[in-house]
């Protein structure tokens, strides 16, 4: 007999390669349990995010279950979609198809949530984020974000810069050029604008730079009194933050939370600002302590926020029912005050989340609250 | 199968009608092989056919470094350029000119080819490393270019768009696996019937030996060039289908990551062997998906490299050079011997 062609190895390879993609997960929720999607990422590059709204949902998930108060028994079911995209992709189509999961919570990276806010949409599944990227809200009629949007937090921090700044002080922006650091410093000149501050310089830097000496050095010669970073890379907020004080730069920085940022920057972090909607400070030990025994070191506002989504969860749950339809009708009528923020309050038009967020300063040891001022 | 210009263990040479037959039966083989692959679809869920629909995307990528440094062994980092270029024309052919994916992946398939003549053209008088560094700025250049483009989402990238083919939405995971499948199809007759035709042999002498090749008369630069349209066109195919797959499209997709992962399947598979890429792409793909549930998440890098090591110190052809291994020729020469003497017998 002759031997197989290239052609025909290659078809015999590819229905082979094709059987072994074969398998499929099988999942679902039941009378007892009620089981729901926790996409997120657990392994890969955004792993420190993805592991505080694991831990958020898991902390509330173990209080509603030993509450007592619900006739259902919490089950998150979590896919690790590895920080790629792709994976989030497959990871929330599992979840609404194959798992027949009727709401999904996470990713948390816009890159990764994006993706799977149009499976679940075009699956009617509601969607609960932490993400803060405007179009996450805007252009998905089934997201619900539990936490504070991107230009919101930037306004948080012009009304601080509006109350602080004097006469002869000055205000530069520094942005990764990623979605989340070009969009956010866009926001923030334009809030500038709007309260007569014209930044004194705006430096864009790519990500995963070794060195910023020549962007440090650009500052000095600026001399802005207050850099606005929009930066979410931690190593990156890390490594600036670090330069700046070795080249002696003393401008005051304000960015934004940058999960891990300021154990990586040891020392110079002292006096870095961070807006957030949450910190774990000393007035928040209770929900910090359930989250620290979720296994992770530092809970951040991410873990904070998970945690109040789960719990409003569970209030819809329990109001109005299991099913998707229940869900996004809940939630789109969803009042709600949570351990980590109060006023939780969504509608069909208004999904967008907090109104504001919150400015502290890393001391060396914890976070103090600066703005709002109390 | 292991292509290489000479087959240190072919089997003898059958008679006229054992050919006939033999030939006969591998084509009715293959036919079958592949309305069973077609049925796959059908008969999985939406998620496992997605995801089944991604092994074939990965594939087309895989084939079209098999077709650049398999045959032609021009050593290209460009892959990513040309997949990213095919999933945002898919986009703005879909959504901003409106037409079907019948016709768009055509022009898709068209731009993609011409982002690949400039490429090749671009590379004619470098080889080697200095070729695969300029192939790789090309795909900084456009992910620069996309990520500095509002018209095209900027770095927050396109989404919301429906890409549909002959009026149906590619939403649906069988219409894209089998229009996938299709195209691979396609890709591999091309590929299968190029390399016993006299493009083929010019590919693999240029390979062999470019000089020795123009010494008899080859172009290299004109079969370069078509070795690039060719592996861009479907390089860009395999982009616009990424584009309904994946449901959003952003400057990412043209990440130096892609044309590692699609490297290290066409390393571990055999860069010479298209049923050794198309094994791996699968088997990788569907690993790298499920990675946590093997509880190997965090060691995926770890695994590809170590797969890559591994097949370069003990497997150089790949998983594909397997086929031309002194076992297998043995079989076949056993299979081929028994199958002339039951031939004969009959005759």
């Amino acid at each position: 007999m002759k031997k197989l062609t290239g052609i025909q190895e290659t078809a015999a390879a590819a229905s082979l390669a094709l059987a072994v993609a074969g398998c499929s997960a099988v999942g679902g929720s039941d009378g007892d349990t009620f089981k729901f999607a926790v996409v997120t990422e657990k392994t890969g590059a955004y792993a420190d995010y993805g592991l505080q709204l694991e831990a958020g949902v898991e902390a509330a998930a173990a209080d509603i279950n030993a509450s007592g108060d619900y006739d259902v028994e919490f089950e998150p079911v979590v896919y690790d979609c590895q920080s790629d995209s792709a994976i989030c992709v497959q990871s929330a189509r599992e979840a609404v198809s194959a798992d027949g999961m009727p709401v999904v919570i996470g990713p948390i990276v816009s890159v990764d949530v994006l993706p799977a806010a149009e499976v679940t949409e075009r699956a009617d599944v509601p969607h609960l984020v932490m993400a803060v990227l405007n179009q996450i809200t805007d252009d998905y009629s089934n997201t619900f974000r539990f936490s504070t949007q991107s230009d919101r937090s930037n306004q948080t921090v012009i009304e601080y810069i509006e109350a602080k700044l004097q006469p002869d002080e000055t205000v530069a922006i520094v942005n990764a050029t990623t979605d989340f650091g070009t969009s956010g410093a866009a926001q923030q000149k334009e809030q500038l604008s709007e309260i007569g501050v014209e930044p004194v310089i705006e430096i864009a830097h790519d990500p995963d730079q070794a060195d910023y000496t020549p962007l440090i050095t650009q500052l000095k010669e600026a001399d802005p009194t207050y850099v606005l970073l929009s930066d979410s890379n931690p190593a990156d907020v890390a490594k600036l933050l670090r330069q700046a004080k070795e080249l002696g730069l003393e401008s005051q920085w304000i960015g934004a939370d940058a999960s891990g940022s300021i154990e990586l920057a040891g020392d110079a972090a002292v006096g870095y600002m961070t807006v957030s909607p949450w910190f774990p400070t000393t007035a928040n030990k209770e929900l910090t302590d359930k989250l620290i025994a979720q296994g992770i070191d530092t809970p951040g506002w991410i873990s904070a926020m998970a945690y109040d989504a789960t719990m409003a969860l569970a209030q819809v749950i329990d109001e109005n029912g299991t099913s998707s339809e229940d869900i996004t009708e809940g939630l789109e009528s969803l009042s709600f005050d949570g351990i980590a923020r109060q006023g939780w309050n969504f509608s069909s038009e208004d999904r967008l989340g907090l109104t504001t967020s919150q400015i502290a300063v890393w001391n060396g040891t914890e976070y103090e609250i600066v703005w709002p001022e109390r | 199968m292991t292509d290489t210009l000479t087959r240190p263990h072919s089997p003898p040479v059958p008679g006229p009608g054992a050919e006939r037959r033999a030939s006969l039966l591998a084509t009715m083989a293959g036919a079958v092989l592949l309305i069973v692959a077609a049925a796959v679809p059908a008969l999985t869920d939406f998620s496992t056919t997605y995801l089944m629909a991604y092994v074939l995307i990965v594939a087309l990528l895989g084939l079209s470094l098999h077709l650049l440094m398999g045959l032609m062994g021009t050593f290209s980092l460009g892959q990513a350029a040309l997949f990213g270029t095919g999933a945002y024309a898919a986009v703005v052919v879909s959504e901003d000119v409106g037409l079907d994916g019948a016709i768009g992946f055509v022009l898709v398939a068209a731009i993609g080819a011409l982002l690949g003549l400039v490429m090749g053209a671009v590379t004619l008088r470098v080889s080697d490393l200095y070729l695969a560094l300029t192939t790789l700025a090309i795909g900084y250049i456009l992910e620069n270019v996309v990520r500095n483009t509002d018209w095209l989402g900027g770095s927050q990238g396109l989404t919301g768009f429906y890409i549909t083919f002959f009026g149906r939405s590619l939403d649906d995971p069988r219409l894209l696996c089998w229009i996938g499948l299709g195209v691979l199809t396609l890709f591999m007759i091309m590929i299968s019937s190029m390399r016993r035709s006299k493009i083929g042999r010019a590919f693999m002498a240029v390979r062999e030996s470019p000089i020795a090749a123009r010494s008899i008369g080859v172009d290299a630069r004109r079969y370069k060039l078509l070795g690039f349209a060719m592996a861009g066109a479907f390089s860009a195919i395999a982009g616009a289908l990424y584009s309904a797959w994946s449901l959003v499209v952003n400057p990412s997709v043209f990440s130096i990551d892609l044309t590692l992962s699609v490297l290290a399947i066409a390393i571990v598979g055999g860069l010479r062997s298209m049923p050794g890429i198309l094994v791996v792409a699968a088997l990788l793909t569907y690993f790298r998906n499920s990675a946590a549930d093997f509880g190997v998440a965090d060691y995926v890098l770890l695994v590809y490299g170590a797969l890559i090591v591994l097949s370069l110190r003990f497997l150089p052809l790949g998983l594909g050079g397997l086929t031309g291994s002194r076992a297998v020729a043995r079989v076949r020469r056993l299979v081929a011997h028994r199958s002339r003497s039951r031939g004969g017998g009959r005759a």
